[in-house]
């Protein structure tokens, strides 16, 4: 065999059943198709929700740009920034900065030494503002006794008009501590205060001035909002007050978050994330969010049990893995924009250009992606803002993974229960050929005579046809070789007719009144026709042997006694050849044919004797064991030709020089003695000598009878 | 009155050898060349002895059918069975079938004749007394020479006339070694060893019939037989 294949028919088998992984390969494609339609989809949903709120916000002026200028009815704004971070009440403006919040400048040109800044801000329910006077001289409650007309103060009027305005004094006392007072006009118009802790403050002293941070609820806050700083000089000669402010008429106060909140929360979506933002990408306002709860377990608690242990088992199985290899969307991520007071990006840059756009983003954890739709918002043919619209693509992601765990569930079962059948195909057509090939051994034996036949398969498919192909084969080759065994008895058969004929009339001759030299003839021609009697009679030995052997009796007897016999035998016969015997002290009892014991150490002395040096002995030795007895047959002489080692106990094969002699030599004797010792469940063998001068046939026999107990 | 040999044998040639020299030797001799065109002349008489080939034509056991009928239509006629199958199988059968001797074609003519005659010398002997110098007695063995009949126990031994032969040669001189070489001589028969070996079987097995005791017949392993004395 000239390719090792290092597998059998079931690997090869296997190898092939790795196509069926093509299967859930092509659905996850079809999955991932699907996937990517449903994003297409989700795209265009979204960009239309941004659209939608785009609309809503189109030509809104006031939510965008109040900054400076007036609304609709005039009346001047004051607009307040949703703050990205909360604000402490301390006095210190370091909280403000970085919120980008922009700056009024209060100034009185008459006076120069006197003029503030003024921010304000929106964070969760209130509204900050933060003053940043300009003063040389900082007058606030030293004592208790101090009065609040005598120290700076500012006076803020919260209201929707005149009508129901409410006025509010705050006064600086000792830092960073404000007197919150509430002013109420008395029906004679007189001023009296009331202290009130709806408005919260808290000063500290700058280095050109004072700086002031004020918190207002925002359900206190009318809508309008005056302020109104007052500066307290106090010299020696004389007091001097200084006012500042927004005057007599209120600021409307616009929170652009609140308003767009408000919008935003009527076209509010479950799974969406809506922003609005300026012109430059400040957030004005924002509406939902894109962490979504887990969701809860999918199994009914009154499954019945195999449904839930299906599913434990799928947990602890199946579901590791999946998780292993998708995004669970149930787990929340990190969100980078969660708390952004500004967007940018791709779809945010083309709103800003006039146009819609659409992004995707992966969040900073890998553990999600949002998909983001903007578009602008137009205040005249200006885009004032932008509408960006997100969402993840969880949902969808959601939707995937059960595809594909479903997907994978079958898949697993159809290639493991493929995989299995084709396992068990394959086992069935091995085993099926191993058996053939077992049975083709084993028909025939080390010297290639055929043992057993190998029986037909009844299979109608190929291995059976092998099979029968085998089976016909095997009994055709049968039929040669005892063709080729019967042969010698049979030309033996045949011969002896044509042989009686000639025999007879020679015999006939005989007896006529021959003429003396005819005589000569005749007696010559009878010489010759007894021999190819013998020869004739050999040649059927063998067969008339394996025929006896079927019918031999066997008996108890003492092999040593045998040997004896044969060997006084032996040297009666040859009287001129030395022959050694050696034999156990204890009797060898074998269960067997004496007969044919003394017929194979015939055969063997005939052999010793005819390939024997001159003048060298023969040399035979009985060695027993329990179970086996061992005869060997030794004589000095040439060595075995290794190649014919093997054969020589076959029918037919002779190492005997071929001569005219009148000893016919048809090489049966070694197959005799095969056959015998076979009979008796030996072996014969032929081997040269430890030493090298000689040949040893060596016969091993069994001891034991048919139930394999000694004797 | 000449005896009357018949010969059954499909070979013209052996055919008409054996019928020469039978008849050159005195014997009438009718030679048929199958079973058929025999049986009908046996029917209408009877042979003093009968030579069978077995195969005849195409009937391959048709010697063994002929001696059967002819074995029903006389009880004493000798019937040789003279074949060129010389298995054990065969020679048991015909043995069996009731011929008193079992010979291979190879045979000399010599040899044959001897057979022929000791045959005849037998069936004519049966009736007459037996004299004593042709008795050969050992102990409870008789063995007479005559009439080619053994009795042991004063009971008949059924042998055929190989084996009498051979028990006459190994009981002439009891306790002296025969090896195969002798007993084929004294048998007169040309058979090799392991026949021999099945004829002593036989030959024991018809003794043992008689007396269940018998061991007299003993085998000296390599060399040959002896009758114990």
């Amino acid at each position: 065999m000239k390719l090792h294949i290092p597998f059998g028919i079931r690997g090869q088998v296997f190898l092939v059943s790795l196509v069926l992984f093509a299967i859930p390969w092509v659905g996850y494609r079809y999955i991932l198709e699907v996937e990517n339609f449903l994003r297409q989809g989700q795209e265009r949903t979204l960009a239309g929700t941004a659209q939608a709120i785009a609309t809503a916000l189109h030509d809104r002026q006031q939510l965008f740009e109040p900054i400076s200028g007036s609304d609709r009815n005039g009346s001047r704004l004051l607009y307040a920034r949703t703050l990205a971070k909360p604000i402490s009440l301390d006095g210190d403006v370091a909280d403000w900065r970085g919120q980008n919040v922009k700056s009024l400048l209060y100034q009185d040109s008459t006076n120069e030494q006197f003029s503030f800044t003024q921010q304000a801000g929106k964070f969760d329910q209130f509204l900050y503002l933060l003053f940043e006077v300009r003063d040389s001289d900082v007058a606030y409650i030293r004592r208790a006794e101090t009065e609040i007309d005598q120290t700076d103060h500012l006076d803020i009027t919260l209201g929707r008009g005149e009508a129901d305005a409410m006025r509010f004094r705050l006064a600086l006392a000792r830092a960073p501590q404000v007197q919150t007072m509430r002013v109420l006009i008395s029906d004679d118009a007189s001023e009296r205060l009331e202290t009130d802790t709806r408005i919260q403050a808290a000063w500290k002293k700058a280095k050109s001035g004072y700086q002031i941070e004020i918190r207002l609820p925002l359900e206190i806050l009318g809508g309008k909002v005056g302020f109104d700083v007052v500066n307290i000089t106090n010299s020696a000669e004389l007091q001097s007050v200084d006012h500042l402010g927004s005057g007599k008429e209120l600021l409307s106060v616009v929170i652009p978050g609140l308003e767009i909140d408000a919008i935003l929360r009527g076209t509010g979506r479950g799974n969406a994330r809506v922003w609005v933002v300026d012109h430059v990408g400040r957030v004005l306002a924002r509406n939902g969010s894109l962490q979504i709860a887990a969701p809860k377990s999918d199994t009914p608690a009154n499954a019945s049990w195999y449904k839930r242990w299906a599913r434990k088992l799928h947990a602890a199985t199946l579901r590791q893995i999946y998780s292993r290899l998708m995004k669970s969307p149930s787990k929340p991520f990190v969100d980078d924009l969660e708390n952004a007071t500004e967007l940018e990006g791709k779809a945010v840059e083309a709103a800003f250009n006039g146009a819609a756009g659409t992004q995707w983003r992966m969040t900073p954890d890998q553990g999600a992606i949002i998909l983001s739709a903007a578009q602008p918002i137009w205040v005249g043919d200006r885009v004032a803002g932008a509408v960006v619209a997100e969402e993840t693509t969880n949902e969808i992601l959601a939707l995937r993974n059960k595809a594909l765990e479903r997907l994978f569930n079958v898949a697993s079962a159809v290639l493991l229960l493929g995989s299995l059948i084709l396992l068990l195909f394959a086992t069935r057509i091995s085993k099926r050929i191993r058996l053939l090939r077992d049975q083709a051994e084993q028909a025939l034996d080390s010297k290639g005579r055929i043992k057993s036949l190998v029986e037909g398969s009844s299979a109608k498919d190929e291995i059976g046809d092998l099979s029968r192909s085998f089976s016909e084969l095997l009994t055709r080759l049968a039929d040669y070789n005892g063709y080729l065994e019967q042969m010698a008895s049979r030309v033996s058969h045949e011969f002896r007719t044509p042989i009686a004929v000639v025999r007879s009339s020679l015999d006939n001759l005989r007896q006529q009144t021959l003429p003396d030299d005819a005589a000569l003839y005749v007696n010559r021609a009878q010489q010759g026709i007894e021999r190819l009697s013998v020869i004739l009679n050999r040649m059927s030995e063998a067969t008339k042997l394996e025929q006896s052997l079927q019918t031999a009796e066997r008996e108890r007897f003492n092999l040593n006694d045998v040997l004896a016999g044969c060997v006084e035998g032996y040297r009666s016969v040859h009287p001129n050849i030395p022959i050694d015997l050696k034999l156990p002290q204890r009797p060898t009892w074998m269960h067997g044919a004496p007969d044919l014991i003394a017929q194979m150490l015939d055969k063997l002395v005939g052999n010793a004797v005819d390939f024997r040096g001159d003048g060298s002995p023969i040399a035979i030795r009985l060695e027993a064991s329990l179970a086996s007895a061992e005869i060997t047959v030794s004589n000095e002489g040439s060595a075995l030709p290794t190649e014919m080692q093997g054969q020589l106990f076959d029918s037919m094969v002779s190492l005997r020089p071929q001569r005219g002699g009148d000893e016919a030599h048809l090489g049966l004797g070694l197959y005799i003695v095969r056959l015998i010792a076979e009979f008796h469940r030996g072996t014969a063998r032929l081997e040269n000598r430890p030493d090298g001068k000689g040949v040893n046939a060596v016969i091993a026999l069994s001891l034991l009878n048919s139930e394999n107990n000694p004797i | 009155m000449s005896r009357t040999i018949a010969i059954v044998e499909d070979d013209p040639l052996i055919r008409e050898n054996y019928a020469d020299v039978l008849r050159r030797q005195g014997y009438d001799v009718n030679a048929y060349p199958a079973r058929k065109p025999a049986m009908e002349a046996f029917k209408q008489r009877l042979p003093n002895l009968a030579l069978i080939d077995i195969g005849l034509g195409d009937e391959m056991d048709g010697g063994f059918a002929l001696c059967r009928d002819l074995r029903a239509l006389s009880p004493t006629l000798p019937i040789i069975f003279l074949t060129a199958r010389d298995s054990d199988f065969d020679t048991v059968a015909g043995l069996r079938m009731g011929a008193d001797d079992y010979l291979t074609k190879d045979i000399s003519l010599h040899h044959l004749l001897a057979r022929i005659s000791a045959l005849f010398r037998r069936s004519d002997l049966l009736a007459s007394p037996p004299s004593q110098d042709d008795i050969l007695e050992r102990d409870q063995l008789r063995v007479d020479m005559k009439r080619f009949t053994v009795t042991w126990l004063e009971k008949a031994v059924d042998l055929t006339l190989t084996e009498f032969w051979m028990v006459h040669a190994l009981a002439k001189f009891p306790g002296h070694v025969k090896d195969r070489d002798q007993l084929m001589r004294d048998a007169e028969l040309t058979v090799d060893d392991s026949t021999i070996t099945s004829h002593i079987k036989r030959m024991r097995k018809k003794f043992l019939e008689v007396d269940s005791a018998f061991d007299r017949i003993d085998t000296v392993y390599g060399i040959g037989y002896r009758w114990k004395a």
